[in-house]
């Protein structure tokens, strides 16, 4: 097929912008790779930066997970059940509570940070805790998970499924186990890894909420950036991309599967 | 529903409703008395919006902000056009490409910016071949407004592909059918179809640009963008009123932008990432 | 307003078209329509008649070494916006964000007639089409029905060269449909405009073409009025295609086709194996006690003009008869069946052949 010469210079802004979102990365990387990246790579390859990023910030990055996952798991235990409460209710409370899960998102992350230090900075344990830390995760991530299931349950009719399991005689929660959780397990899953991704990069609130004994990795990087060698920022920018990856891939791949229409 | 099938139902909405009260409402009500507390009380409020230090950073933000969306809207289109009217070998590889830094924070975007045109950056490379002198513009408003693009275009991105996935490409080859150039058919049908789907990507991005604070954090360049003006006052000025007033009125600014987008678009405005 | 013209006559030659993807989507046509002329491309999905239409209309080119003539000028090479064609699309591809008035006005305005000229061509085109009373509605306020009026006002309203219609009816529900068809019919007598029309309906195809052009796979099947199409069908696949028809298939000798129920006589056919064609209408349910080629009737349908007959047993198949709807015929009854020998069609080997 003949292309004309206006969707060539499309394709070439379009390879100019991919170039843009890549060439940064790959210096990353590489830089993160090479024994001295000023001398370039000819100097050779090592992973001798990524041992010292290991050695000296790997709580960081068990922190991080630690984080990611306990956020995980209480946007399962209460996300899900009040993207169910939002499906069902038809009441004006549900259209302000909705509101209200979404407000967070709206909000600059500094703004949220600020306000969890004055109004729990003070008790007595918690500022030190990484505790502090999820909890301002959890309020940046629900929104996503509740619209995640919400958007699946609003697509398939729940209610006719309930009232058959209803009907023979399942109770509420066992209607909400057996019935209401596996077919929206596509909402889930993929608001569980936009959960899971956020999390691991959040860095506006977490910068705030953070101690000298509670840094996650994005937390670490800005450290790292703003004290250590070129090579070593790289070296640890790399470990974060390569944790960030397996998330991504798998954010792309429940979402090109939740976008194809329903059998 | 019968009001039998109804009956615990409130009880899955507590969990949520005890959180976003105890750590959302009540901290952004102790915010929002804290920044009427110190000495000028509400007054403080009108000295943060006159006070000329404040005031250029609240510009400055905007500014930068505005520039942001209107580039990035630009950009999008032109590749979401493209990306979702082809078909060619290599194309998912490109929206993936395109799609993957959605997850970075704005530390690393800092970072990767100053990989491209900080003193050992590409462009510096690139000066020193050229003209024998380092090319840096990661410090500068260059670098923060480079920065800003590089973590807009993924969300911008995807919003405008699925939107123009979902456009009917028969209104384009009506319009042509009828003597219309590229141009006006862009002016009159294709923009007006993307419209709901650009002016809320757009509202998004500005509000992401409005709170983004990682980027400046990792460029520390002399812009004091808001959040940057928010986190001095908080931690160097020890200035917790002014800190709190500034940061309701980004805060207001941010929703405020977003409520409007989604009045007038209609469609779904919230934050993506 | 000066819509009554007639148009250019179009010809295409030596027309290929190979997708990016490598199908084949159209095999060499050559093909001419005539200054004012309505011309029907009739087949089924796939067949390659919107690519002929897109390819007419300057949204497809065809491969290197194909030719696109209007009058005598070569428009192969003329992108669509171009061409002064007017288009109709299945799904009608009315601007969502302009009102009735706007989608009529839109190709006079990109052609920078002046806007009070515009004004008034518009109303007087809706006043044509009995738009008038909803010129400055939305398009979501529209019905299915007026939203094609729309549709054609707006791609006749700048007096193109040609009419396209891709399957401009086939959205609509089947009362409509039949009312539009009627509409279409007499506003292209009226406009005289030279047409060009898509669709998978022989109804439609029969009602509005002066011509019929079947094709499938890429290929032209038969050209010819809707009469010759009828019951002149060149081959296999155009006597299928169009209306029911029957198969008869057997040994001929001294123009005698042996069948299962008989005899039939007089086909047009050298000795041998043969087969004919033949129009439900056009046999004739005799006596059986003197008829050469019998069978028993298997199930009658009434639809009113007609009764519908199956009769087994005289051929292979089953063979469909179409009869007076006063007839009364009983399942299981024995019956003869005759067909006059000008009312069997026989394929012109030579063209089935080609």
């Amino acid at each position: 097929m003949k292309r004309s010469l206006s969707s060539y210079l499309q394709l070439a802004f379009t390879l100019l912008i991919c170039a843009f979102m890549l060439v940064p990365v790959l210096m990353s990387v590489a830089a993160g790779l090479t024994n001295n990246y000023f001398q370039g790579l000819s100097s050779g390859l090592t992973l001798r930066w990524v041992e010292e990023v290991l050695a000296l910030y790997s709580d960081t990055i068990w922190l991080t997970l630690q984080l990611a996952l306990a956020t995980l798991l209480i946007n399962l235990i209460v996300g899900v059940p009040a993207a169910y409460y939002l499906a069902s209710s038809n009441s004006r409370w549900a259209r302000v509570f909705e509101e209200l899960i979404v407000l967070p998102v709206a909000i600059p992350g500094l703004a949220i940070a600020l306000a969890l230090i004055i109004a729990y900075g003070g008790v007595h344990g918690l500022r030190t805790s990484w505790l502090f830390i999820l909890i301002g995760h959890v309020l940046y991530t629900l929104p996503f998970m509740v619209r995640a299931v919400l958007a699946v349950l609003h697509s398939i009719n729940f209610r006719t499924l309930e009232e058959g399991a209803a009907s023979l005689g399942a109770g509420f929660f066992r209607r909400f186990i057996d019935v209401v959780v596996p077919n929206c397990k596509g909402g889930i899953i993929s608001g569980a890894l936009m959960t899971l991704t956020l999390s691991v990069g959040e860095f506006n609130l977490t910068w705030m909420l953070h101690t000298p004994l509670t840094k996650t990795l994005p937390v670490g990087l800005a450290d790292a950036y703003a004290s250590m060698r070129l090579e070593i920022s790289s070296a640890y920018t790399l470990i974060f991309l390569v944790m960030l990856l397996p998330l991504m891939i798998g954010v792309q791949w429940s979402g090109s599967r939740l976008r194809k229409p329903h059998a | 529903m019968s009001p039998r099938l109804n009956q615990p139902l409130y009880l899955m909405m507590l969990p949520v409703l005890i959180i976003t009260c105890a750590f959302f409402l009540i901290p952004m009500g102790r915010l929002i008395l804290i920044s009427i507390s110190g000495e000028e009380g509400s007054m403080t409020y009108w000295y943060a919006l006159t006070d000329s230090r404040y005031l250029n950073s609240l510009l400055q933000t905007l500014v930068l902000s505005i520039a942001t969306t209107l580039t990035t809207l630009a950009i999008a289109l032109v590749v979401g056009m493209f990306l979702a009217r082809n078909r060619f070998p290599g194309r998912s590889t490109l929206v993936s490409l395109l799609t993957f830094p959605l997850a970075f924070p704005g530390v690393v975007v800092g970072f990767l910016v100053i990989m491209l045109g900080g003193r050992q950056g590409l462009s510096a490379e690139l000066g020193l071949i050229l003209d024998g002198s380092r090319w840096t513009f990661a410090y500068s408003i260059v670098g923060l407004f480079v920065g800003y693009i590089y973590f807009s275009i993924p969300r911008v991105l995807m919003t405008v592909m699925s939107a123009v996935e979902k456009m009917d490409v028969m209104l384009e080859e009506a319009a042509r059918s009828m003597g219309a150039s590229r141009l006006r058919v862009l002016l009159d049908v294709i923009i007006p179809a993307l419209k709901p789907a650009l002016i809320a990507s757009g509202a998004i991005c500005f509000a992401t640009s409005m709170g983004a604070f990682g980027t400046a954090f990792a460029l520390a360049s002399g812009i004091n963008v808001m959040p940057m003006t928010i986190y001095t006052e908080f931690t160097l000025g020890a200035n917790v009123a002014m800190a709190a007033t500034l940061s309701i009125l980004l805060g207001l600014i941010t929703w405020l932008v977003l409520l409007l987008a989604r009045s007038v678009s209609g469609a779904n405005t919230t934050p993506a990432a | 307003m000066n819509i009554n013209e007639h148009g250019a006559s179009i010809r295409l030659e030596g027309c290929t078209k190979t997708f990016a993807d490598g199908t084949l989507a159209l095999h060499p046509l050559d093909l001419s329509v005539q200054a004012g002329e309505t011309l029907v491309l009739l087949g089924p999905s796939g067949c390659g008649k919107t690519t002929t239409l897109r390819l007419i209309a300057g949204l497809e080119f065809p491969d290197d070494g194909g030719r696109i003539l209007f009058d005598d000028e070569d428009v192969t090479h003329t992108p669509i916006e171009k061409r002064n064609v007017g288009m109709v699309f299945q799904s009608y591809a009315l601007f969502p964000n302009m009102t009735v008035a706007e989608n009529v006005g839109y190709g006079l305005k990109v052609q920078k007639v002046k806007a009070a000229e515009v004004k008034q061509r518009v109303s007087e085109m809706l006043e044509m089409m009995e738009l008038g009373a909803l010129a400055h509605r939305r398009i979501d306020q529209l019905s299915g029905g007026q939203r094609q009026r729309v549709a054609l006002a707006r791609a006749i309203i700048t007096s193109p060269r040609v009419l396209l219609l891709d399957e401009p009816l086939t959205a609509l529900d089947a009362i409509l449909r039949d009312r539009l068809r009627a509409d279409i019919n007499s506003l292209l007598r009226r406009l005289g405009i030279t047409a060009i029309y898509v669709t998978h309906d022989q109804d439609e195809a029969m009602a509005l073409g002066d011509r019929i052009v079947v094709m499938d796979h890429g290929r032209v099947s038969q050209i010819g009025s809707p009469k010759e199409i009828y019951f002149a069908p060149q081959n296999d696949f155009v006597a299928d295609f169009i209306g029911q028809i029957n198969t008869f298939e057997g040994q001929v000798s001294c123009s005698d086709m042996r069948l299962p129920g008989g005899v039939l006589s007089g086909v047009a056919l050298a000795d041998g194996q043969g087969k004919v064609y033949c129009r439900p209408e056009d046999i004739e349910v005799i006596n059986s006690a003197n008829a050469g080629l019998r069978g028993q009737v298997h199930q009658t349908q009434f639809i009113g003009d007609r009764n519908r007959i199956w009769v087994k047993g005289a051929n292979h198949e089953r063979v469909v008869i179409d009869t007076d709807g006063r007839s009364e015929f009983k399942v299981g009854q024995e019956v003869g069946l005759q067909i006059r020998p000008e009312q069997m069609i026989v394929l012109d080997r030579r063209a089935e052949s080609v």
